[in-house]
């Protein structure tokens, strides 16, 4: 696992509502699983009504982090929404971060309104794709509605994340957990939503540095 | 990102919220934006329209008088007191039915009457007061219904809003009662280059009344409850100076007000206004000095001549001469008006200077003969 | 999940991950916790939500009180019983509670008793920023402050033990990093519950001999100089000679570490981490201050652990030759706010003149290139078919056709959103809990004055119990004029959905008789009008006709929380746009549903130039349909 150094530094970006909080502690809960110690930082509050919400997880050994990743210093970014990401890289990105995000844009209220526009999507990839080391575009809410439900657009990025292949994490480790906490047929269900976001990873990206 | 919101602005802020109205209702009715409750304009949001009908239609608004008398005369606005007009002469009603309390004459009614009886106005805009807490426009469609609007309201009562929003649901030709900012109003609707506007190609009547100034509806109203409680005056009056009051008619008799009481009810707006004697109307109705059975007519455009014409022919009216000294004297009031109203607009900010006048037409105004009368 | 909270389980060893509110839960019921009460409080609300998971009638009370004073009421009447209890709150509420505080610490205690605060730097989720570490010291009690997520769970054992040593409330820190963030916790036991709750006959618990009590205060508090030397949760880590040395509390902490990681810092620069905030335990920092000549204080919010151990050298002459104290005072990190990595890391950088950049100057430039005019700001908002949004439409709407200019005091809870464009920019004051119903019975006395502006006051169900009895109470006593809206949306849904007392339901799940906001304004003497916000026009009309009236008016206005309704009930109506009739940017509309009234279930479709209904989140609630100038918004029963 190349670049897996630690303390590493997980930041999944959202908009409030899109279930952030769900993610990291899921993805914690793994890497505690795996014999490392992991923390959470989240914003809470009035976040929650629409506003931009960012989860920290940073998985270390013995030595317990910050709950807060200092600027500059995110390993990977997992969107959940494409401007989102663009937000985060503007102040945790480096020349080696990784970013997974989500293509679906949520509209802020003033574009819903119409008083302003959401900036300009190709754009916002391109930028993301020229700060990243790495990039990853997941049509995950397009993948999630297609199989029922907008609800499990979270578990295909973290399929994503798995398929990634930039953190030591695999299929087995989330079908522990999830086992652990859900009735067998949201399990299934779960589970086949990882699965299609470890098979929409184009494997052909390349690291650039 | 905000776009400028000149037309809702200039109308809330400038205008209205600068005590420019005159409470025309010209730019109410249309939107959720401008609306009336109680006798008064209220705008609880922002339209951020560059380009609204409000400020289209708005009397207030910079308008040029030269174009609109060219539409109706071929000829520029001249600044004269009484405007163009091809006769003037007074009338009165034969027989003023017992349930009116119409003012003077009752021509007013009587025209609104007959352009409902011989078309082709399918509906008349007037003003009504009984049975409602404040005066405000409404539109009939049938003859009957024009006597209970009679009398004199000495309100702006915004009804024009009724105007606009009864041309949303039917275009059809409308013969509409207004004070002289209103009869400017809807020369201005008729002529406004805009997609949604419902007055585009409009053939209407215009009754125009004379008008001093107006007063605010909710004001007044207010000061009226505090006089007479619930008891609502059938019609007013000023007799004219030295009188120096306001007359009420109630069912208990003529109650007299001193002028100086009424004069903070008045719209500031009409301190600009330059016309007296509705010189964009079609016809133009008002009192005729020291007769107080008659009224004094205008008439101003064929369609006018031709209603009036209809009414003299079906033998509801007498008509008569106006006295040569009753029109000198008109004449004069009218011109004062104008002066006065040209020396308050120097002192007003730039962009309530509504009235865009020729260099000709304001040298006329400005010739009018002094006086040291000045009734408000 | 099957067991989000196994904060239950008797398994020491186990290490779960756990959000700090959770840790101090955890560590509550470690230490035999029987009464656990508090008011709902971002960042303080999850340790009562995890207690109640533990709940159990005859061994541990859980509750949601009506405000913090009543909640440290509850927990100090266990404690005088004999039992072990603990009140949390947010910084705000200890500021309610303060009253009682300031005589519950002469009249001391009988079993533990801790007060847990935990503040919110930045005011994330507040309506205020505040150290409430002052008022600890204030008040002569001793201050602990919890500096991790293992910490939380540790030190609160530690603070129930300290308490009943000492007879008297011991107050925990926590800030909204460690509550609201979640780390490995590491459980100990659960001990066994038992004892019978008793009030000892011949005891009081009374602030008098008010100077002996006081005077006894001091003496723990000087004991405790002594003894905290030796309190667990005070560290040094780091070279004996350090060039510099941190003193740091609270997540100060961890963002130090990990300063000294990043500038590799571990050789020169020693962490002198203190639990015990106050009072200073006397050997421990002297033989820290001994090791070092310059010192940077690392802490939320204000300079509190600054100004005391700058106190504290001047008080020790033989500490103080050379002695230089760094921090917010000195402006090495900022004058408020919470902290984060950054500042420790700068304040480092300059104090010890280190270059360092986080990132390559071509990435910065970078940054700036890629990303301009790309990222926007997402305002907040009431949710798609909140009530709030239809009672701040018409109460806009009523103060405009009013036309006296009407102020609308506001108060705490999502409805102070009604200051922002989602609720028409409605509310002109915000202070504390129900000072909305307060400040507008001062306002409404002012008519004799020749004051001519009607004034309403906007409250929540929640606040209404909380602190706008009192008020309204008050207006009505001193005759005052105003119109109170309750905006009843059956839910403490700023913080959570917390029960109330007029939700009919307790924290432990006990169903009880609501008690009637109604009934209460009745029994003042009060018009009490209720109706439902979704009827825009008879509410605006109630509104009128209100502010016309004398007295106080009180109208309440009653509909579910969306996000509880749309939960239990489902979608009301089936909602639809006719394209045909909606006339979109024109003149007579001008996106009046998306751009004014800017309900998100609403969107504004710049290519077609029509309104549509998002039917993904769409509640259903049906008033748009109400407010489209053109009747082109249809409502259909769902």
């Amino acid at each position: 696992m190349s670049g897996f150094k630690l303390p590493y530094n997980l930041i999944i970006a959202g908009v409030g509502g899109q279930g952030n909080v769900l993610i990291s502690q899921l993805i914690a809960r793994v890497f505690i699983r795996k014999g490392f110690t992991a923390v959470v930082g989240e914003t809470y509050g009035v976040s929650q009504r629409g506003g931009s919400v960012m989860s920290h997880v940073r998985i270390s050994r013995e030595r317990v982090s910050a709950p807060i990743i200092p600027k500059g210093h995110g390993d990977l970014i997992l969107g959940l929404e494409p401007m989102e990401s663009l937000r985060i890289l503007r102040d945790f990105g480096n020349p080696g971060i990784f970013t997974l995000t989500n293509t679906r844009p949520v509209e802020p209220i003033d574009v819903i309104s119409g008083n302003l526009a959401y900036p300009d999507l190709p754009a916002i990839m391109r930028a993301i794709e020229t700060l990243s080391n790495q990039a990853w575009f997941v049509p995950a809410s397009k993948l999630a509605l297609e199989m029922g439900n907008s609800l499990f657009t979270n578990m295909i990025m973290v399929g994503a994340l798995i398929g990634a292949g930039k953190l030591p994490l695999t299929e087995q480790n989330f079908v522990d957990i999830l086992h652990q906490y859900m009735p067998d047929k949201t399990f299934e269900d779960n589970l086949a939503a990882i699965r299609k976001g470890i098979a929409a990873i184009e494997k052909t990206s390349v690291e650039k540095r | 990102m905000e776009k400028q919101t000149a037309s809702f602005e200039t109308i809330t802020g400038n205008i209205i919220g600068n005590e420019g109205c005159v409470r025309c209702g010209a730019c109410v009715g249309l939107c959720p934006y401008l609306t009336l409750y109680n006798g008064t304009i209220v705008f609880p949001d922002k339209c951020d329209l560059p380009e609204g009908r409000c400020f289209g239609f708005c009397p207030k608004a910079p308008t040029d008088f030269d174009e609109i008398s060219r539409e109706l005369w071929h000829a520029p606005y001249t600044g004269s007191p009484l405007g163009t007009y091809s006769d003037i002469l007074i009338a009165k009603r034969v027989k003023i039915p017992a349930s009116a309390t119409p003012q003077y004459g009752g021509i007013v009614t009587a025209l609104v009457e007959q352009a409902l009886l011989s078309g082709p106005y399918k509906a008349a805009l007037v003003t009504q007061w009984k049975e409602r807490s404040f005066p405000g426009g409404v539109v009939i469609e049938t003859p009957e219904d024009a006597l209970k609007s009679a009398g004199s309201h000495y309100a702006g009562a915004y009804s024009l809003a009724a105007f606009n929003q009864y041309r949303q649901r039917h275009a059809v030709p409308m013969a509409v009662v207004g004070l002289p900012c209103q009869t400017l109003a809807v020369r201005k609707m008729a002529r406004l280059n805009h997609p949604r506007n419902p007055h585009t190609g409009s053939d209407n009547l215009v009754i125009g009344l004379f008008c001093t100034w107006a007063l605010s509806p909710r004001l007044f109203s207010h000061k009226l409850s505090e006089w007479f409680g619930a008891e609502k005056p059938g019609r007013f009056d000023i007799p004219p100076p030295p009188a120096n009051r306001f007359e009420a008619f109630l069912k208990s008799g003529k109650k007299e007000i001193p002028l100086d009481e009424i004069r903070p009810l008045l719209n500031p707006g009409c301190r600009t206004c330059l016309d007296m004697t509705s010189e964009f109307a079609d016809i133009s109705v008002g009192a005729v000095e020291g007769m107080p059975q008659w009224n004094t007519v205008i008439i101003r455009t064929e369609k006018g001549r031709t209603l009036f014409q209809r009414l003299s022919d079906s033998g509801m009216i007498e008509t008569g001469d106006l006295p040569s000294e009753s029109l000198s004297h008109l004449a004069f009031a009218a011109g004062q008006k104008k002066k006065r109203a040209l020396a308050a607009a120097g002192e007003e900010p730039r962009e309530n200077s509504a009235a865009i006048l020729s260099e000709q037409a304001r040298k006329t105004i400005l010739q009018n003969e002094e006086t040291g009368d000045n009734p408000l | 999940m099957k067991h989000a909270h196994p904060i239950t389980l008797n398994e020491p060893g186990r290490v779960e991950l756990l959000m700090g509110n959770e840790a101090i839960a955890r560590g509550a019921l470690e230490a035999g916790v029987r009464v656990a009460a508090a008011y709902p409080g971002n960042p303080s609300s999850e340790i009562i939500e995890t207690l109640a998971k533990a709940a159990d009638p005859a061994r541990l009370h859980v509750q949601w009180s009506v405000n913090e004073k009543v909640a440290l009421e509850v927990a100090a009447g266990a404690s005088f019983f004999g039992l072990r209890a603990l009140a949390a709150m947010k910084q705000n509420g200890l500021n309610v509670a303060y009253d009682f505080l300031t005589n519950l610490n002469l009249s001391g205690t009988g079993g533990g008793l801790v007060l847990i605060v935990c503040d919110d730097p930045g005011g994330i989720s507040s309506s205020n920023e505040q150290d409430t570490r002052y008022m600890a010291r204030l008040t002569d009690i001793p201050l602990l402050e919890v500096a991790g997520f293992e910490d939380a769970r540790d030190m609160i054992p530690y603070a129930f033990d300290l308490s009943e040593a000492i007879g008297s409330v011991v107050m925990v820190r926590s800030v909204t990093r460690i509550s609201h963030g979640r780390g490995p916790v590491r459980y100990g036991p659960l001990p066994e519950i038992s004892g019978t709750p008793r009030f000892v006959p011949g005891t009081t618990f009374v602030p008098f001999p008010i100077l002996t009590k006081h005077q006894k205060r001091h003496d723990a508090i000087k004991r405790l100089e002594r003894d905290f030397s030796d309190a667990p949760f005070n560290t040094y880590t780091g070279p004996d000679t350090p060039d510099l040395i941190i003193v740091t509390s609270g997540i100060g902490y961890l963002f130090s570490q990990e300063s000294l990681d990043l500038l590799n810092l571990n050789g020169r620069v020693g962490i002198a981490r203190l639990g015990t905030t106050w009072p200073l335990p006397e050997k421990w920092l002297s033989d820290i201050l001994a090791k070092s000549q310059r010192f940077l204080v690392v802490e939320e919010i204000d300079p509190f652990l600054e100004g005391n151990l700058n106190e504290f050298i001047g008080r020790h002459p033989s500490l103080q030759r050379g002695k230089r104290v760094f921090g917010r005072q000195t402006g090495h990190i900022p004058d408020v706010g919470g902290l984060t990595p950054e500042h420790p890391l700068a304040a480092l950088k300059t104090l010890l003149d280190i270059p360092y950049k986080t990132r390559p100057d071509s990435y910065e430039t970078l940054v700036e290139s890629e990303s301009a005019g790309l990222v926007i700001e997402r305002a907040l908002g009431f949710c798609p078919g909140c009530p709030h949004r239809a009672s701040f439409w018409s109460i806009k709407n009523a103060l405009a056709k009013d036309g006296r200019g009407g102020v609308v005091t506001g108060d705490i809870g999502c409805y102070a959103m009604s200051m922002w464009p989602s609720g028409y920019q409605v509310a002109k004051t915000l202070q504390a809990m129900g000072s909305g119903a307060g400040v507008a019975a001062g306002m409404g006395v002012l008519g004799p004055m020749g004051k001519t502006q009607p004034v309403v006051a906007v409250c929540g169900d929640s606040t209404f119990f909380h602190a706008a009895i009192p008020a309204l109470i008050n207006a009505r006593f001193n005759a005052s004029n105003f119109v109170m809206i309750i905006v009843d949306n059956s839910a403490t849904a700023m913080t959570g959905f917390q029960p109330h007392p007029g939700t009919g339901m307790t924290c432990m799940g006990q169903p009880v008789d609501p008690v009637e906001i109604s009934d209460i304004c009745h029994s003042l003497g009060v018009d009490v009008t209720i109706l439902d916000p979704f009827n825009l026009e008879e509410t605006e009309e109630t509104i009128l006709a209100a502010l016309r009236e004398k007295g106080i008016q009180v109208l309440i206005f009653k509909h579910m929380c969306a996000l509880i309704e749309f939960k239990k009930a489902g979608r009301h109506y089936v909602m639809r746009v006719d394209s045909k009739k909606c006339i979109g940017e024109a003149c007579g509309c001008d996106r009046y549903c998306t751009r004014v009234f800017r309900c998100p279930g609403l969107i504004w479709d710049p290519i077609s130039g029509k309104a549509r209904i998002d039917e993904a989140i769409c509640t259903g609630c049906g008033v748009c349909a109400d407010i489209c100038p053109e009747n082109a918004i249809t409502r259909e029963e769902a």
